[in-house]
């Protein structure tokens, strides 16, 4: 009897024994390895941030808003009804003396631009940005390093993006770039850690290696490259986005964009210590506003041009250019007269019929001109679909203070795919300078130049099968012209 | 040889009831091993079908999650591609990023659409995993087209019946719609803890830029495949657990479990992605009860033989005088024994081809007999040694006495006499210890099932509408039919819910954190399941008065501040973890507490109950819980289903009752008391046989002394009495060794649920009782039948 126990236990013990593990570890060990490089990754992150706020400048007084006009120079009012008449085909050559063509170099990471890309150029260096992180060329559109890389998450689809809010709430990385005076700024958000900075990236050409296991040799965890220069609010509504725009002398002007709801202010200017400077109050505030919708007609939008920054308010008509520490100064007022909307309110209450009315949508002020398209009735899908969504583009000419219609009322291309959002068609410029298409431009050069791109992954607008200057375009090159 | 069977058969059918009794036990013990034993190597043999099985592993991921590092099968996208290139040991890594919810395949835009429930692949998996059968098309191009799906053959025959599905086209039109070209078709055995519907590339455009995401760690498990000649040292081991450091600044780290152990040794919460796990403890349950049956049933023959051993002194001694040497002897009943096991292997092949089905449907199991040289080498290696065994002890004893021993006292004496004495005890043991298992588990699974849970989970249909924010105007347009009740919206309905997060909260000017439940409902929760509040309201902010909410948490309202205050209902054992005075106002973080509940159970019995907080995010409604009137739930249903297909087109309508969603997750249970009481039938009729056996021998044995008491004047009661109490004694002394035994084993099973029936003591007496009405049961039979016999003739034949 005991034998016969003992084989067939030994025959369950041996067929029921575990696969043996030649990758067996420790379990205990290693999760208080786990517990203490948390704690040290808390504390590092506290000290960081801390001695950010320890350098800034506690010297600045708050000064009163100054609104008060230029009396030599009164704001151009620019009638864009007038301009609704007389379209007509505008050759390339009426506005620019050539363009010239910069391939830049397919990056490491090829999804980079799977969602999108937008570009900056210095006087030195073109930035490519997208959600994926701030890239840096030289400006033969050779590749040199990467700012940053972003850790963020979205689910793209056939002709757009979406990113839920669990996705954003992950987000670590680069935001917003801007450009001035040589340095690079962004906004670096670590969502999980509930931190951000103002970052400021001397331009440089030296291949600086990103670290991308996170540790920066100046700044610790920031996985970008440059200097903190501000630490930030944690922005918990990832909807909503605070444009931050350098103004030199450590000072920053943060504009409230107004997607999404009310703001306090318009533009608030603080030093890099986070001290506020001035604050330039809301003078048509979204206030009492008891519907559980709200519309998103319109953004505003801000720019720099020979080093000024200059704002607008979305429902507002004027551009501003910014004089720090305090002024505001109003330099074009949009005139769509009785089709302009009279408040914000009336932008944002779904109640109010728009579609019969003129909105701002795109605004580029470069050396000689302004690009400006508005839509009549607001950008979206459905406004799209249902036919009442027109786009117009002019083109005005700071010299001769003319503006030219490039068209008017023009029906918008809806890219492929369900939850695409329209765009305004490039239609009516014809490029004689060379044979190429001509798509409106997008951004100015560090000199104020007019430049765009393009890239066959953007069906939409972008190009079939041509050569440009002395190449061809490939399937995953962008391309950069400059419209002198 | 020959005479070997025919000394056999002549003894078999002299003594059909001691034949009966042993091939009987044979037959029983040899089968319930089978059942067993096939059972045994259908759970081992998870995983095994993959060529090279042995060099593939999981990679778990350790992480901090509240104050515990938590361990767990999700893991990141990067981690495959990044591990293979890192690592020269490692041959290929793969990942299976699953989708969260189904998705409706169509052959057409006007076909049916079928529910799937899909994933993506990279371009290894199937170097990694050889095992799956291509019914259609090749690993190697199966994932080469970022367009192309492979389909499961189950899903493959209801899209497409019996016709070929390579180079068709499926089109999935959930929140877009997209085409795809089958690439191939896989069969998923059920060996794997690895299941989709259907699956697709990495390479597929609207994911391609996920496949580099350090995030979305829920969905994805990852495994690889060392290369055959990989030289594991400790160096390879610290970085490769300390791999993700090198691409992102996620403090986890990685463990790795060898994918043959992921059936039975996942001693971590494995995720719902994650089909068929079992658990090692029920191999060695239910190996121990075969080992039982068997061991009874062999005791039977042994000691029995050593019984009878008197029938055959003549024999032996006859033999042992013309020249039989006690090999000789010994083999004669070794051949015996083994012939006796054979023909009962026999009966028994045939006795599980009639019973598997029976044994699947207690089991939940899908067992086949199929014949195997395997298989049937190891039942004659079995069977040979229950034969040796069996008839070892038996030879042995017999092929000891001498032939001047046995003419001149003709009884057995020594060894055996002890050893008859230890058969019913040992059987009367095994049968209590059944007996009070199958009571305990009969009795915990009527608890389980009887216990209130804090809510009314009755006639409550549940239907999965994945994410669903438009859900205000299906719920409307049900309510207007009068067989449903109320209806509400949640993430998922309160069955397994264990879904934590760390909620900070400060309490008297400390900062603490709850860590609790966070599920989320909409306001008619409480009412559709009749949640008893305790304190302050339920949740009433619909969806709408969430997002005007949601709003406040802007940086310039905060100056002002304006918190953002989103309300929360709380149960109550959260409320006793914060120890406030009044929780209702509090604030937890973003949350204001406006409630409390009275606990109820939102995770089986095996789980305690743990805080929960419930609050309203419409960003995480995939359910719809509807509760419906008792009558006419047909009409209701199928109201049900056609106004769900009215406002979700694009996906198929299923539902589940929730009672028996919460029976699903007992299924293991369940099926451990079917197979006991099963075990407790078959140890009890083993039991009765031998005790039977027992009894026959003994009387037959004392048949003169019965007579002579019989003929002084002892009366009927007093013959029964002394017959009976030599097994009643033995009975009782089985209790006594059993009961603790039983006690102890039992309160081990228990420790598993939370909530748990007690080991009460009439538990324990009901089975001793039983046992003891068993043995005199069957005894007295016997027993009556001798003390009512005619003395005469016991003593005539004496």
């Amino acid at each position: 009897m005991k034998a016969r126990m003992f084989f067939i236990i030994s025959l369950i013990l041996f067929t029921s024994c575990k696969q043996p593990n030649k990758l067996k570890l420790d379990e205990e060990s290693i999760a208080s390895e786990i517990i203490l490089l948390e704690e040290e990754r808390q504390n590092n992150l506290k000290f960081e941030f801390g001695q950010i706020q320890q350098t800034g400048s506690s010297n600045i007084l708050r000064v009163k808003e100054d609104r008060s006009g230029n009396k030599d120079r009164p704001p151009i009012i620019l009638d864009l009804i007038a301009a609704r008449n007389n379209v007509q085909k505008v050759k390339a050559s009426e506005l620019f003396t050539g363009i010239d063509y910069i391939k830049l170099q397919p990056l490491p990471d090829s999804t980079f631009y799977e969602v999108g890309a937008d570009f900056l150029m210095s006087d030195n260096f073109i930035y490519g940005y997208s959600l994926n992180g701030i890239a840096q060329y030289d400006l033969n559109g050779q590749f040199l390093k990467y700012i940053c890389k972003n850790e963020s998450y979205y689910t793209k689809y056939e002709g757009g993006v979406m990113t839920t809010r669990e996705q954003a709430a992950m987000f670590v990385g680069a935001l917003s770039p801007k450009l001035f005076q040589g340095k690079l700024y962004y906004k670096y958000e670590d969502r999980p850690a509930k931190m951000a900075v103002y970052m400021e990236y001397e331009e440089t050409g030296d291949l600086q290696v990103l670290n991308l296991s996170g540790l920066n040799e100046n700044t610790g965890h920031i996985r970008g490259l440059g200097k903190p220069f501000m630490q930030l609010q944690h922005i918990e509504n990832f909807l909503r986005i605070h444009e931050m725009n350098p103004l030199g002398n450590g000072l920053v002007g943060i504009a409230d964009n107004r997607r999404g709801g009310a703001a306090k202010d318009f533009l608030t200017i603080t030093s890099s210590s986070g001290d506020t400077v001035c604050t330039f109050r809301d003078f048509d505030p979204i206030e009492n506003y008891s519907k559980s919708l709200m519309r998103g007609a319109e953004s505003a939008f801000d720019y720099m041009i020979d080093g000024i920054l200059h704002v607008r308010q979305a429902y507002n008509d004027t551009i501003y250019q910014v004089v720090p520490p305090n002024r505001m100064v109003p330099k074009y007022v949009l005139d769509f007269g009785e089709f302009s909307i009279d408040s914000s309110l009336e932008g944002v209450d779904p109640g109010y019929d728009l579609s019969e009315k003129l909105l701002p949508d795109k605004f580029l002020e470069t050396n000689k001109y302004l690009f400006l398209t508005y839509t009549k009735d607001y950008e979206c899908p459905n406004t799209a679909k249902n036919g009442t969504l027109k786009y117009s583009r002019v083109v005005y000419d700071k010299s001769k203070n003319i503006i030219i219609p490039v068209y008017i009322d023009e029906a918008p291309v809806i890219p492929k795919g369900k939850m695409t959002w329209p765009e305004a068609p490039n239609i009516n410029i014809e490029n004689d300078i060379d044979d190429s298409p001509f798509i409106w431009p997008a951004m100015t050069t560090a000199f104020g130049v007019p430049f765009t791109w393009f890239s066959r992954k953007q069906p939409n607008d972008r190009l079939p099968n041509k050569t440009f200057g002395n190449f061809t375009l490939g399937e995953n090159d962008y391309v950069i012209a400059i419209y002198k | 040889m020959n005479t070997t069977f025919r000394i056999l058969f002549r003894k078999l059918s002299s003594k059909p009831v001691f034949s009966f009794i042993t091939i009987f036990g044979f037959t029983v013990g040899i089968a319930a091993s089978m059942l067993i034993y096939l059972w045994i190597y259908n759970e081992l043999s998870y995983e095994k079908f993959h060529p090279g099985y042995q060099r593939i592993y999981r990679v778990l991921t350790l992480s901090k999650q509240g104050d515990k590092v938590v361990k767990s099968a999700g893991n990141y996208r990067p981690m495959a591609s990044t591990l293979e290139k890192d690592y020269p040991q490692i041959e290929y890594a793969t990942y299976i990023s699953f989708s969260s919810e189904d998705s409706p395949l169509q052959i057409s835009d006007e076909d049916e659409k079928i529910d799937g429930r899909g994933c993506w692949l990279n371009e290894s998996f199937f170097n990694v995993f050889e095992g799956f059968k291509f019914r259609e098309g090749t690993p190697e191009l199966a994932l080469s087209n970022p367009s192309g799906i492979i389909l499961n053959a189950s899903l493959a025959r209801k899209l497409f019946g019996n016709q070929p599905a390579l180079g068709r086209t499926v089109i999935i039109n959930k929140y877009f719609r997209e085409e795809f070209t089958v690439s191939a078709v896989v069969e998923i055995p059920d060996q794997s803890h690895i299941y989709f519907d259907y699956a697709y590339s990495e390479k597929n455009s609207r994911i391609v830029a996920l496949s580099n995401s350090w995030s979305d760690k829920a969905h994805v498990h990852v495994y690889f495949k060392l290369r055959k000649d990989a030289v594991i040292e400790n160096e390879f081991l610290s970085q490769i657990t300390n791999h993700i450091s090198r691409y992102s600044k996620i403090t986890d780290k990685l463990m790795f479990q060898p994918i043959a152990d992921i059936h039975l040794y996942s001693d971590y919460e494995t995720h719902h992605y994650d089909k068929n796990i079992g658990s090692y403890i029920y191999i060695w349950i239910f190996s121990g009860l075969a080992i039982l049956v068997v061991l009874m049933a062999s005791l039977n023959f042994s000691v029995l033989s050593v019984a009878r051993a008197s029938e055959r002194l003549t024999e032996i001694g006859m033999k042992k005088v013309n020249g039989a040497s006690r090999f000789q002897i010994a083999s004669q009943y070794l051949s015996e024994s083994f012939l006796q096991t054979f023909v009962s292997l026999v009966l028994a092949i045939i006795l599980v081809w009639i019973t598997i089905p029976l044994f699947n449907n207690l089991s939940g199991q899908q067992l086949q007999l199929t014949l195997t040289f395997k298989l049937l080498f190891n039942l004659v290696v079995l069977t040979s040694f229950v034969g040796i065994t069996a008839g070892i002890y038996p030879a042995w004893y017999l092929s000891s006495l001498t032939p001047a021993g046995i003419f001149k006292d003709k009884t057995p004496t020594g060894s055996g006499a002890r050893i008859l004495k230890l058969l019913p005890l040992f059987q009367f043991a095994i049968a209590i210890f059944f007996i009070v298992a199958t009571a305990v588990f009969i009795r915990q699974m009527n608890y389980i099932q009887s216990k209130d849970l804090g809510f009314d989970d009755k006639n409550i249909v549940v239907v999965p509408t994945g994410l669903w924010y438009g859900n205000k105007t299906f719920k409307e347009e049900l309510l207007k039919h009068p067989g449903v009740i109320s209806v509400s919206a949640s993430v998922y309905a309160p069955v397994d819910f264990a879904w934590k997060m760390s909620i900070p909260y400060t309490r008297g000017g400390t900062n603490d954190s709850l860590q609790a439940s966070l599920f989320w409902a909409d306001e008619n929760f409480a009412e559709t399941y009749n949640l008893e509040l305790v304190k302050g309201r339920f949740l009433q902010m619909s969806y709408e008065d969430y997002w005007e909410e949601w709003k406040k948490n802007r940086p310039n309202e905060k100056e002002k501040n304006n918190q953002i205050s989103l309300p929360v209902v709380i149960n109550e054992t959260a409320e006793k973890q914060l120890s406030f005075d009044d929780p209702v106002g509090k604030r937890l973080g973003n949350y204001v507490i406006v409630g409390v509940v009275k606990d109820f159970h939102f995770r089986p019995l095996q789980h305690p109950i743990e805080p929960m907080i419930l609050t309203n995010d419409p960003q995480n409604i995939m359910s719809v819980n509807i509760r419906v009137a008792p009558e006419n739930r047909a009409e209701t249903l199928k109201f049900i289903g056609d106004t769900y297909r009215k406002h979700r087109d694009d996906r198929t309508f299923s539902y589940q009752f929730f009672d028996d969603m919460l029976q699903e997750k007992y299924k293991a249970e369940n099926y451990l008391r079917n197979l006991t009481f099963l075990f407790a039938t078959l140890a009890i009729l083993i039991a009765m046989l031998g005790i039977l056996g027992m009894s026959v021998f003994s009387i037959t044995k004392r048949t003169k002394e019965i007579g002579i008491r019989k003929v002084n004047g002892a009366r009927v009661s007093e013959i029964l009495t002394l017959l009976n109490k030599d097994f009643i004694k033995l009975v009782v002394i089985a209790f006594v060794i059993a009961s603790p035994v039983a006690y102890f084993t039992m309160n081990k099973w228990l420790e598993n649920f939370a909530y748990k029936t007690s080991l009460s003591w009439w538990i324990f007496a009901l089975a001793g009782f039983l046992a003891l009405g068993i043995a005199i049961l069957t005894v007295s039979w016997q027993s009556w039948k001798a003390a009512t016999r005619n003395p005469v003739e016991a003593l005539r034949n004496e």
